[in-house]
């Protein structure tokens, strides 16, 4: 929505901004220097500038006084000169978005530049602060642990800089590093954390560190944990990942808008179709594209189907954890179901690159909507068969009642998202909290676990296939009849930055795009709600006993692609 | 005279078993590998020609299917699982990323195409392939089991079988 619309609506009747405007306003009474500017975006959304020295308080206030109290990411955007560092915060109870931007200058060549750490304001900083530094180089001064995350670590470049191209090769070679050219056995070997290295070698004796992955069957794909064990007993745990970067955000800086559309399936390829929707959302609102009423409608359907057959996976997968392979099997019996109607619809199985800007790529085919319907009535019949082998088996309920417990302000202060912060509850969902598209229109309910247990993270993945399921029918009885695709640019989207949010199988997901009005982006950033939630996985590993450790892993549904990108 | 002509009928059973029974290396890395959990599912169930029974230990495991994007941090990963599976070892290509790199082609952390690291017997193309598609390269791999001991059979003992070869460049 443009400035002026924003202003015209707020005249009329009681003022819809009239909460950001009151938090904006009082960013900037209580920082009247150091805030430069401070606009509210639209619905649920501001944005501030400040200066970098202020940055801090700026943070600290905005979590203690006006209630932020989750870190949705940190990034930075390479202007060539200067960085934009941005934090994007959420408040759960307000329901509103805060961006914090500031600038920090860097040299011509590829040398690091330093910025205080935010992990006193949130715990949730660590491991997105170790992101920035990996890709961009900026060093957090006083950060616990500053090494790099996803890239090797005998890496000496920051490849995210524009000064390097999408090689990584420095465009002028004075000014950078080339990337490392072999992969030898014994190559980019892993640093240990910094606290392990400091500790006393008398406790050093009894301890023994474990290493499993990356290769490992139950780690949901190349993900690397190691563990400080003594006894049976996780003392302290290090995530390892990386191992699936498979450059998301450059490719977005080198490729045109329209060529990026395919790219989103493979950041999550469990869960293709809802994030396809958050890149195309955030390049509608950018382009200020209207979406026609049935392409929405197709949408709901599509990525509602999309949830049922991600959730179905981990159904899967949750058996296999436990060694429960009949559960396996069937979860992938299910998904087939879904995955033929994606292939109905257009004509891919897995990674249906279906959305376009402005709508879908063809409309419904014929004989659709009962398929659909057929194929939810066999989902829902078989989810009770599901639960004889699940919830009502007392060997599952061994392994997952009670194990593994999360707190709720553990799960806000580690930056929790998705079913698992649902489970602690929290009741946060983006479909019901900030709705997007026609998600206001139906009816359903966000479960909300009680005890944060395994099992409740379990049972949310299994009451919302049943919502999903409802979403479906409804969509299906009210899809309207129109157009399916409506007008939308092809190359050049107007100058501006946007960000999407979508409630994605695994928490909320969004695209973070800066336009300077050429054909490519200028920054392509993309939140994962997998990456957050792997640290929140890695911190609840600590104390509990080995055998547990990968179940609680699994119970935050990971899959790499997102969280590598 | 060679020691596999004094066996010749153990090595019949022994290719007839290692064909008939591959034991791939469960090496899931990218979406691929939802596509290859998807083959030994119950829709396709590559399982009942005898080809998906996967192992978790590349100890265990005749055949490696690389399914998924080879990034530089995971290629040493590849490259020490391959050489930990035993002679004779097959490897399918699984997917445009492993076979050239495919849409990640050209990237800073990405290698284009796992034949770099490590020797490949067959390609599967697709983004990802369809289960049927993988069945079929693993079908191949079976012919090439059979060309294999055919090779070897008249071989003189000169200790283990020979390796297939590496771009020296790159070995480790």
């Amino acid at each position: 929505m443009s400035a002026q619309q924003s202003a015209s609506t707020a005249v009329q009747q009681t003022d819809p901004l009239a909460l950001e405007k009151t938090i904006a306003s009082s960013l900037k009474a209580a920082f009247p220097t150091a805030v430069k500017t401070a606009n509210v975006v639209r619905r649920r959304r501001m944005r501030i500038e400040c200066i970098p020295e202020a940055t801090l308080d700026v943070l600290k206030y905005s979590k203690n006084q006006l209630g932020f109290d989750h870190l949705n990411y940190i990034t930075a955007v390479d202007w060539g000169k200067a960085f934009d560092l941005v934090y994007n915060l959420w408040s759960i109870q307000k329901m509103v978005e805060l961006e914090v931007k500031t600038k920090v200058a860097h040299g011509e060549k590829d040398e690091l530049v330093d910025f205080p750490t935010s992990t006193g304001v949130y715990q949730a900083a660590d491991w997105f602060e170790r992101e920035v530094y990996d890709l961009f180089g900026i060093r957090f001064v006083g950060h616990p642990d500053m090494r790099r995350i996803l890239l090797r670590e005998d890496w000496t470049s920051h490849p995210l800089r524009k000064l390097y191209d999408r090689r990584g090769y420095p465009i002028d070679p004075k000014l950078g590093q080339p990337p490392p050219q072999t992969w030898r056995i014994n190559e980019g070997k892993l640093s240990l954390p910094k606290k392990w290295l400091e500790e006393d070698p008398e406790i050093e004796e009894n301890i023994l560190t474990l290493n499993f992955g990356p290769h490992h069957p139950s780690t949901h794909g190349p993900m690397m944990v190691r563990a400080r064990l003594d006894g049976e007993i996780i003392i302290d745990a290090d995530v390892v990942i990386g191992y699936l970067h498979r450059n998301h955000e450059k490719l977005g800086e080198n490729n045109t808008w329209i060529q990026l559309l395919p790219y989103p399936d493979r950041t999550n390829y469990v869960s293709p179709i809802n994030w396809e929707w958050a890149y195309v959302m955030a390049v509608e609102e950018l382009a200020g594209v209207e979406v026609p009423e049935r392409a929405e409608y197709i949408r709901v359907i599509m990525a509602e189907l999309d949830r049922i057959q991600s959730h179905l996976m981990y159904l899967a997968t949750a058996g296999d954890a436990v060694g429960q392979l009949t559960g396996f099997v069937w979860g992938l019996r299910d998904r087939e179901l879904v995955l033929d109607l994606n292939e109905m619809v257009c004509g891919a199985r897995m990674l249906p690159n279906y959305f376009r800007f402005g709508g879908v790529n063809r409309d419904l085919p014929k004989g659709f909507a009962e398929r659909t319907r057929q194929v939810v009535d066999t989902v829902e019949k078989h989810l009770e068969e599901f639960s004889y082998i699940y919830e009502k088996n007392p060997v599952f309920l061994k392994r997952f009642e009670g194990v593994g417990v999360l707190s709720p302000q553990d799960a806000v202060e580690w930056g929790a998202v998705g079913p698992g912060l649902r489970a602690s509850g929290i009741p946060f969902d983006v479909r019901k909290d900030d709705p997007y598209s026609v998600y206001d229109r139906f009816d359903f309910d966000v479960p909300v676990g009680k005890h944060g247990d395994n099992l409740d993270r379990f049972m949310m993945r299994v009451e919302e296939i049943k919502q999903s399921i409802s979403i479906v029918r409804q969509a299906l009885k009210d899809l309207p009849s129109g157009p399916y695709q409506g007008k939308a640019p092809t190359l050049s989207i107007p100058e501006g930055e946007a960000s999407s949010r979508v409630e994605t199988p695994r928490g909320e997901g969004s695209y973070y795009v800066v336009s300077n009005g050429s054909p490519r982006p200028v920054r392509m950033k993309i939140k994962s709600a997998a990456f957050i939630n792997v640290y929140v996985a890695k911190r609840m590993m600590i104390g509990q006993k080995l055998q547990d450790a990968l179940v609680i892993l699994g119970t935050w549904d990971p899959v790499l692609g997102e969280i590598d990108r | 005279m060679s020691y596999l002509d004094e066996l010749r009928g153990v090595v019949t059973i022994i290719k007839w078993g290692q064909k008939n029974s591959l034991w791939p290396l469960a090496f899931g890395i990218a979406c691929c590998a939802i596509e290859m959990m998807q083959t030994g599912a119950s829709k396709t169930d590559a399982e009942r020609l005898g080809m998906l029974m996967q192992r978790a230990s590349p100890r265990q495991a005749d055949v490696m299917i690389v399914a998924g994007t080879v990034t530089k941090k995971m290629a040493p990963v590849v490259r020490r699982l391959y050489e930990q599976m035993l002679e004779p070892k097959f490897v399918v290509s699984m997917g445009a990323c492993a076979t050239s790199g495919g849409p990640f082609r050209d990237l800073y952390d990405v290698v284009d195409g796992v034949d770099d690291v490590i020797p490949v017997d067959v390609y599967v193309p697709g983004c990802p392939p369809r289960p049927e598609a993988l069945v079929y390269g693993l079908m191949k791999i079976q012919e090439l089991i059979d060309a294999y001991y055919e090779e070897n059979q008249n071989k003189p003992v000169s200790g283990k079988l020979e390796a297939p070869s590496v771009k020296p460049s790159l070995s480790g």
